[in-house]
């Protein structure tokens, strides 16, 4: 689709949506579901390095680059 | 809007009509009463939740019915059916907050924004972390409990109080020498078991467990987590691992209870495996930094050492074991105040758990190391592994401090501070013996939570790793210092 990307491709200070959430692992998606990170929701980058943290609305997450690239974005 | 008219849209929400389809048509199967709506049970079971499924499957004869549906409705999506529900619940609560909260900026947040900012950032991070390390392991749990604390108790009440009192009693009232050194004297369960676990335990573990609840309420391990999870991939963990290892420089024992939390049995060996051989608890840290502290060269090629033991160990085994590689993601709490309640409580419970659990097993400790005095077992085994002291450039009598080392992991290393105040141990030989100790096996209380936790093959499998390494890197460690000339 237009305009998608996973995160680990976005700058930080990024702000983008969610489009998906692109896993095979079924806890992967239960877990990320369950932490409130799913479609729709407005997900800012915080930082890279040495792990990855986003915001998503009023929650900060921290997840290593596997988990980073299985979420898809759309920026604006 | 008014609470009605949003009350009214609320009770309006309708998954899309595949879903309210497939929700009707299970509804219709469901004659048995659940305590929550049909509907309820209808959506969770769509969502494949394994809990409902079992009891709906022992009440319903429909259950084929039922799966077949829900077999029906999964082939429409292209995602799981639990995703597609929360996403579209999701939608609803977006549109519904939307419409009633407001946020604003607020100041008073700058400053705590500030430090959840440089907390995770790795340029201030690693020096705050290591500035925690330091003021809340050691100079807190290392100087004030494992020092000040441990030698007013054990030094004071227990040494010129509290034994001396005991083993005239037991001279008094008891005849026969075994028995007297069962209770009292140098390994006894009260002169001993007792004193070891209100005078050494009890601070060290005390002041770890407090400092650990308070960095724990604070919020501040999930940042710890994140600042290594990078490192600790290469060793087959993940960041929340930062957790039982951390913990394992307080007590090991406990370190290898709470690895229970790690989420693949592959992790959960690997840590085991990385606390029984490179972790040294507190009190062993302890005695090692007394004995070694003189000597700041040789605490640095011990501490170096370790560490190269522990990422190369690591490494291998997350190469060498099977099982899928570890994930990472965590919630990152804002930092906060600790609470006294809580820190309390926390640390209350945990010491409480530890008195139950682990003060037993160094009772029992005490019982074999009688055991094996009044037989004669620990003199044969120490004569037996005098050799192998010997191959590691150390003299024989550091044989018996390693055999006392497994009933508790310090008195190892108290053995062989013994034996360098009287100047048996030279600079280069202590450092090849405290690294042995350090790597050497599990105290006694450590070994049986091992067995409990990871059962007997896995438990062996370490032990039989370990006690052979632990030696072999003694003796390279022995061949280096050698070869390098260093004498201290």
């Amino acid at each position: 689709m237009n305009g998608e990307r996973n995160l680990t491709e976005l700058k930080v200070g990024d702000d983008a949506t969610i489009a998906r959430i692109d896993s095979a692992d079924d806890k992967i998606l239960k877990k990320l579901m369950a932490l409130g990170v799913l479609p729709g929701m407005k997900v800012v980058l915080l930082q890279k390095f040495p792990s990855y943290v986003i915001k998503v609305g009023n929650t900060r997450i921290a997840a290593d680059e596997a988990i980073a690239r299985s979420i898809i974005v759309v920026k604006k | 809007m008014s609470k009605n008219e949003l009350l009214e849209n609320c009770n309006a929400f309708k998954y899309d009509d595949r879903i309210e389809k497939a929700i009707r048509e299970i509804e219709k199967n469901l004659k048995s009463n659940y305590n929550i709506s049909k509907r309820s049970v209808a959506l969770l079971l769509l969502q494949e939740d394994e809990e409902i499924k079992e009891i709906v499957k022992s009440r319903e004869s429909s259950f084929p019915e039922i799966s077949e549906i829900i077999k029906r409705t999964k082939m429409l999506f292209s995602e799981p059916l639990y995703y597609v529900i929360t996403v579209q619940r999701q939608k609803k609560v977006d549109e519904i907050v939307s419409k009633v909260v407001v946020t604003r900026r607020d100041s008073k947040k700058l400053i705590s924004n500030w430090l959840d900012r440089i907390t995770v950032q790795p340029l201030t991070g690693i020096p705050i972390l290591l500035l925690v390390l330091y003021f809340g392991l050691y100079k807190f749990v290392g100087e004030f409990g494992a020092g000040t604390l441990v030698d007013f108790i054990e030094g004071n009440i227990f040494e010129n109080y509290i034994n001396p009192w005991v083993n005239s009693l037991v001279t008094v009232y008891i005849s026969n020498e075994a028995i007297r050194e069962l209770l009292a004297m140098e390994y006894g369960i009260i002169t001993l078991g007792l004193r070891y676990a209100l005078a050494i335990i009890l601070p060290i573990v005390g002041t770890f467990f407090l400092m650990f609840s308070i960095i724990e309420d604070s919020g501040y391990l999930p940042r710890l987590a994140l600042l290594v999870d990078r490192l600790f991939k290469s060793i087959g963990l993940n960041g929340r691992a930062v957790i039982p290892m951390t913990l394992g420089f307080g007590c090991d024992t406990m370190a290898t209870l709470v690895s229970r939390t790690l989420e693949t049995r592959r992790e959960r060996v690997i840590a085991t495996l990385l606390l029984a051989l490179a972790i040294p608890c507190s009190a062993q840290l302890g005695v090692i930094m007394g004995m070694l502290s003189g000597k700041p060269a040789a605490l640095a090629v011990w501490a170096l050492f370790i560490a190269m033991v522990f990422v190369l160990v690591g490494y291998l085994a997350a190469q060498v074991l099977p099982g899928e590689k570890p994930v990472f993601y965590m919630e990152i709490p804002p930092l906060r105040w600790p609470r006294i309640g809580n820190i309390i409580e926390k640390t209350v419970s945990r010491m409480q758990w530890y008195f139950l659990e682990i003060v037993p097993v160094f009772i029992i400790a005490s019982v074999l190391i009688w055991i094996g005095r009044m037989t004669g077992v620990f003199d044969a085994i120490i004569r037996w592994s005098e050799p192998l002291m010997m191959a590691l450039g150390l003299p024989p009598e550091t044989a018996e401090a390693f055999l006392f080392g497994f009933f508790r992991r310090d008195y190892g290393a108290a053995g062989l501070y013994d034996l360098q105040k009287n100047g048996v141990l030279n600079g280069v030989q202590m450092t090849v013996a405290s690294v042995t100790l350090t790597l050497f096996v599990p105290c006694i209380a450590q070994f049986s939570v091992m067995l409990k936790e990871r059962g007997l093959k896995t438990t062996l499998a370490i032990v039989a790793f370990i006690f052979p390494f632990a030696f072999f890197a003694g003796y390279i460690l022995n061949l280096i210092l050698k070869a390098a000339g260093v004498a201290w």
